[in-house]
């Protein structure tokens, strides 16, 4: 390969790989809390992606604006859901099992909404950087994605700070290695788990956000974050910087793959080598082993 | 006493037959429509049923035919080959229709066509896949297309014809002596198109540099057109749906190809909304141009209707639906054999977009030209009204 071919496929890989990671990491804060896989994050980020079109095509025109409109904005979708279809079922103490397919029922019903009322047209973004692309020798870089790898990057950083540093990263923290004891600590468990959801939803706002704008907005627009869980899954359910990490390897490997192999093999490959790796280290690249998974 | 009771019965049940069966034939004519009115191309669903309904509405206007209005019953599809089996078999089985009109994606015709040969109620649709209309059709001989399926119509230039199209151009006004193609083998429109495309440069002595693939559901392609831009090829085929071609007309620009984009007929509009001045540059086919003076009445008449312009597909469902019912009227008989049989026949139906001829072997159009069109920015021009490719 040569090398300018090489630089190029390394920095479509990394682009693409750092959506994957916001996604995983939206997915395995709650895998973290509640220890569910919760499929209704693909919910989030397609009403996000809508949302974040219909503001910045007729609210207001600008970018920075209508991005952090629609990542708040995903932050309180995230928290409606948690109130509406997880708070009841915990409360009455339902099997995890319960959570999964109340997350699954609601990742399809957005899905189907957005199908049978938005889907008979298209919704492409208004065009916020004229110039394309920033050339660097033969490497042709695009600014939308070296805007969607700084935005990740930022993301990243800050979650960081705030699980590491604050006080309320601190009780997510303490909730997610056992959430009955924090309770008895006078935390508020309620309260935690809705800043969990409200992250979580930031997170899939700032996904939907930049998916929407990259490409174009449909009603499967969500199940782009399969790749995210995907990522999730090899980095370690309960470990968010293994997921960033598998997020950004399963970018390259596919871009790599894609060019070399053609994409219909580079599916199997993918699954197959994810099979062989859950095999030999089922916990995934930085994960602990956790007895109960749903 | 019982006998005659039992007689009695039976006579009166006769007659309640044979005057349902009257009614029936004095009511409306039932003709099927299954559209994608939701999902990826619901667009064209809703465009193709608009234009029909206007066609329906002038006809009964002007009375109907044989003395009976036209009554159209319509179900989504939603661009999904299971909903549009359930629903023509619905239309067959409850709706007793007459003949149906599908939706235009192949991939649902491929489902629909084994069912309307056993169902026997001719369906028309514009699904370019050769195999919708002759099932035993083979990628590398399609001078030789095989057994017709007898309840199956296209009435456009079938995919092979409608790549023969740009890539013929791409080689006599363009000059173009190298390709490549970026399309999708889990939709067998995109993917009819460019093996179609593969064969004509072939045979014209031309070099196919590669063909690259995606996956259904992906929307990224850079890893393909890196590859792409590698190989620099002067024409790049990429015949898919208006999302993927959009996204990979947008991808292609921020890799900076240099590649002359060449695309399928669902370049058109809403392409220039969806990919915007990405697009700049590129060329295809198309069934019309609206620059074509002689569709003006239509243009204007569907504009008075629906307060906007005809899109390519509103122009088709006046077309298809308009093939369907003149079968009728001259079958003078809404016995489906019948109606089979006069398609089957069909020579010189003027549509709007062109004339139809209807080749009794495949079931296809014979000698449909087709127009070329560029954008220039995000605006579409039409540069090659009513073209025809060169023979291989």
């Amino acid at each position: 390969m040569d090398t300018s071919v090489f630089v190029q496929q390394l920095f479509n890989g990394i682009s693409l790989g750092g959506v994957y990671a916001l996604e995983a990491v939206g997915f395995g804060l709650i895998f973290n809390i509640l220890k569910f896989s919760n499929f209704s994050h693909s919910g989030v980020v397609a009403i996000c992606a809508y949302f974040g079109f219909f503001v910045s095509k007729y609210v207001y025109p600008n970018f920075i604006v209508t991005f952090v409109m629609t990542t708040l904005f995903g932050g309180f979708v995230g928290v409606a859901i948690e109130k509406l279809i997880f708070r009841p079922i915990r409360l009455k103490g339902a099997p995890l099992t319960l959570f999964l397919v109340n997350s699954i029922t609601a990742a399809m019903l957005v899905q189907q909404f957005f199908a049978a009322t938005l889907g008979a047209d298209y919704y492409p973004y208004p065009v916020f950087l004229k110039q394309t692309s920033l050339h660097i020798g033969t490497l042709a870089v695009s600014k939308t994605y070296v805007l969607m790898l700084g935005i990740t990057a930022v993301v990243l950083l800050l979650l960081t700070y705030i699980l590491k540093r604050t006080k309320i990263g601190i009780a997510l923290r303490a909730a997610s290695t056992d959430i009955r004891t924090p309770s008895l600590m006078g935390i508020n468990v309620d309260f935690i788990i809705s800043v969990a959801f409200f992250m979580a939803g930031a997170l899939g706002g700032i996904t939907g956000y930049l998916l929407g704008m990259t490409y174009s907005v449909d009603p499967f627009i969500g199940s782009m974050i399969l790749k995210g869980i995907i990522a999730a899954i090899i980095g370690g359910m309960g470990s968010l910087g293994g997921g960033v990490v598998a997020g950004l390897l399963l970018g390259v490997v596919e871009s790599f793959l894609i060019g070399e192999i053609g994409a219909s093999l580079t599916q199997i490959v993918i699954y197959s080598a994810i099979f062989v790796l859950l095999l030999i280290r089922p916990e995934g690249i930085a994960g602990k082993r956790y007895v109960i998974k749903a | 006493m019982k006998k005659k009771l039992s007689a009695t019965v039976i006579f009166l049940i006769m007659i309640l037959v044979s005057t349902g069966s009257l009614l029936a034939a004095e009511g409306p004519i039932k003709i099927g429509i299954y559209a994608d009115l939701s999902g990826g191309s619901a667009q064209w669903g809703n465009d193709t049923v608009k234009g029909s309904k206007l066609y329906i509405k002038e006809i009964n206007a002007a009375g109907g035919i044989m003395g009976r209005k036209i009554e159209p019953i319509v179900y989504d599809c939603k661009m999904s080959p299971t909903e549009g089996v359930k629903a023509y078999t619905r239309l067959v089985n409850e709706d007793r229709v007459c003949a149906v009109y599908g939706s235009l994606v192949s991939n649902i015709g491929l489902a629909v066509s084994p069912v309307a040969e056993k169902m026997r109620i001719p369906v028309v649709a514009r699904c370019m896949d050769e195999r919708v209309t002759t099932p035993d059709f083979k990628l590398e001989d399609p001078e030789n297309p095989g057994r017709v399926n007898p309840y199956c119509f296209l009435l456009q230039p079938s995919s092979y014809l409608q790549s023969y199209m740009i890539a013929g151009f791409a080689i006599d006004e363009l000059g173009m002596n190298t390709f490549a193609m970026l399309y999708t083998p889990s939709n067998s429109y995109s993917y009819m198109l460019a093996k179609g495309f593969e064969y004509y440069v072939k045979k014209r002595g031309k070099k196919m540099a590669g063909g690259f693939e995606f996956q259904a559901g992906d929307m990224d392609y850079k890893a393909q057109l890196t590859k792409i831009k590698a190989l620099n090829p002067e024409g790049l085929y990429i015949p898919n749906y208006v999302p993927e071609n959009a996204n990979a007309a947008k991808q292609a620009k921020e890799l900076d190809l240099k590649s002359t984009m060449l695309g399928n007929n669902s370049w058109y509009e809403p392409m220039d909304k969806v990919a915007g001045v990405a697009a700049d540059g590129a060329y295809f086919p198309l069934n019309i141009s609206r620059d074509d003076p002689s569709l003006k009445v239509f243009i204007d008449k569907y504009n008075k209707e629906y307060n906007e312009l005809p899109r390519l597909h509103s122009f088709s469902g006046w077309d298809d639906i308009g093939f369907l019912i003149e079968a009728i009227k001259k079958a003078q008989s809404t016995d489906p054999q019948k109606i089979r049989d006069t398609m089957a026949a069909t020579t010189k139906y003027e549509g709007v977009i062109g004339t139809i001829n209807i080749d009794p072997k495949t079931h296809r159009p014979v000698g449909l030209k087709m127009s070329i069109l560029k954008f220039e920015g995000d605006q579409i021009k039409t540069i090659k009204l009513k073209y025809y490719p060169k023979d291989m």
